[in-house]
């Protein structure tokens, strides 16, 4: 028989809290973690363009309490070399992880990020000082490190850039490597801290993000308002922080731990546009969400809810739209299509690990989260979008992701109840 | 310019200000260590901190320590003297 792959455990550090339990709370509250920018000050920049871009979702933690100090963070000022390995521990804790119990080689560490690396690059270029780990910040799998180091893990390591698609990358992968038996069980993280002058700058300068320039937009005076995906007036994405960890493991495997299973995963599918760097082609992105589908030996009627990849941006959020109406036909009226970005943000390589912890809580506990600041668009098909949290039991999940550069994946999630 | 004892106080700071960033408890180490105490052996100092501590020490002292050097900067006496001869000559 087929092996299949489980979801033990995760946690997270969002813009929503510190913890995955605290930015649960805040999801169910039908909040936005979204607000204005103090990692740096916006109007002392001199980039064209950041002063703009007001508003992010920052993790409500100084670089200095991520660190333990500001001493230890200078000399390793890459957030996401001391946030990795917290969210990480948690999660282990959580599924009373002893690696006595296995072999550490058949376990894998996998990390997806973006764009991790310029918060040092932008450090070393300010202060002009040398320092012995910024090679070491440069490389986009060191975060993981620690995690490997204090619990002995010792598969393969490595992280994943597939921009906004990253973290589904590396669960497809990860999924992959378990069921060809390569492996035993997998910690699958991403990590994404995008809110410096230089990133936001250049997401402003490919008009790709909320601005703060007029008064009467409804979130001028209202961070929480921006990000607004499907909605007539989206109007572009909102960048914001986020580690997320979710370990997973071979079913049968994790049934001899003892380990609770909290979900399935059931199957993945990733492909390429071959076409516009930023642009995504919709007849490519349902052949991606029709063969996760057949991965995963189901079809769009088994599916329950859809959690979009949905950033806020006029283009790519009509293109999806159009896709899950070809995709779903005539169920798509009355599935529930979610917009998690809309109280995350945007955290790019994050973005997926994210929304699929939210994801399988929200099938576990028969919540179906909210899109905030939802207002039909009459120029999209008519969808079924939620504006507040509701009860609502659900059993399958489809999650999207598309990143720069044409690349997607879609990953089909089915609750635990069945196993 | 640096007399002798300003210069082990110096070297010192730099140790601790170094180690600051790191894994360390540093008032620990404080405690214990002595001016002929190894910074790897006896101080438990790795490779990337004997790094970030040589680099800091040519900046405080405004010099290049090179590779070559590193095989005799072993202990803070062995530092001061290394920075004497250094500045004298």
């Amino acid at each position: 028989m087929e092996r299949q792959v489980a979801i033990i455990g995760y946690d997270c550090m969002s813009p929503l809290g510190g913890t995955f339990s605290s930015t649960w709370q805040e999801l169910t509250n039908n909040r936005s973690g979204i607000g204005f920018i103090d990692r740096y000050d916006p109007h002392m920049e001199t980039l064209s363009g950041v002063s703009r871009v007001a508003f992010g979702g920052q993790i409500p933690l100084a670089y200095g309490e991520m660190a333990g100090s500001m001493e230890r963070f200078n000399r390793c000022p890459e957030p996401s070399h001391h946030c990795v390995k917290p969210v990480c521990e948690r999660v282990l804790a959580s599924i009373d992880f002893n690696i006595a119990e296995h072999n550490p080689q058949r376990i894998a560490l996998l990390g997806a990020t973006a764009l991790t690396s310029q918060i040092s690059q932008h450090t070393l270029t300010t202060t002009q000082k040398p320092y012995v780990n910024f090679i070491l910040n440069q490389c986009h799998n060191v975060p993981l490190t620690p995690v490997a180091q204090e619990f002995g893990i010792q598969g393969p390591s490595f992280s994943i850039g597939g921009a906004c698609a990253s973290s589904n990358h590396a669960m497809i992968i990860a999924c992959h490597f378990i069921k060809t038996g390569l492996l035993d069980c997998a910690l699958v993280t991403g990590y994404e801290f995008p809110l410096l002058p230089v990133s936001v700058a250049g997401f402003e300068w490919l008009r790709a993000v909320y601005k703060r320039d007029k008064p009467e937009d409804r979130a001028y005076d209202n961070p929480e308002a921006a990000s607004r995906p499907f909605s007539r007036d989206r109007r572009g994405l909102l960048l914001a922080e986020a580690v997320g960890a979710v370990f997973i493991s071979d079913l049968e495997y994790a049934r001899r731990i003892g380990w609770p299973i909290k979900a399935v995963v059931r199957g993945g599918y990733m492909n390429s546009d071959a076409g516009h760097l930023t642009r995504m082609i919709p007849e490519n992105v349902v052949i991606c969400m029709r063969e996760a589908l057949n991965t995963a030996r189901c079809n769009a009627d088994d599916i329950d809810c859809v959690n979009a990849h949905a950033t806020s941006t006029p283009v790519g959020d009509a293109g999806e739209l159009t896709a899950l109406q070809t995709v779903f036909g005539d169920r798509f009226a009355e599935i529930p299509i979610v917009a998690n970005k809309s109280q995350l943000g945007h955290s790019l390589g994050a973005s997926s690990i994210m929304e699929l912890m939210v994801a399988v809580e929200g099938m576990d506990r028969s919540v179906l989260l909210p899109t905030l600041n939802y207002l039909p668009d009459p120029s999209l098909p008519p969808a079924f979008i939620p504006t507040a949290a509701t009860e609502h039991r659900h059993r399958t999940t489809l999650l999207n992701s598309f990143g720069f550069g044409g690349t997607n994946a879609s990953l089909v999630v089915e609750s635990a109840g069945h196993h | 310019m640096f007399d002798g004892t300003e210069q082990r106080t110096a070297v010192w700071d730099v140790l601790w200000t170094s180690l600051a960033g790191s894994n360390y408890d540093v008032d620990a180490l404080r405690s214990q260590a002595r001016p002929d105490s190894r910074l790897i052996e006896d101080l438990g100092l790795d490779s990337l901190d004997l790094l970030e501590f040589y680099l800091r020490l040519g900046d405080k002292f405004d010099i290049t320590v090179n590779e070559d050097d590193y095989p005799t900067l072993t202990s803070v006496d062995a530092i001061v003297a290394f920075l004497q001869e250094r500045v004298t000559r």
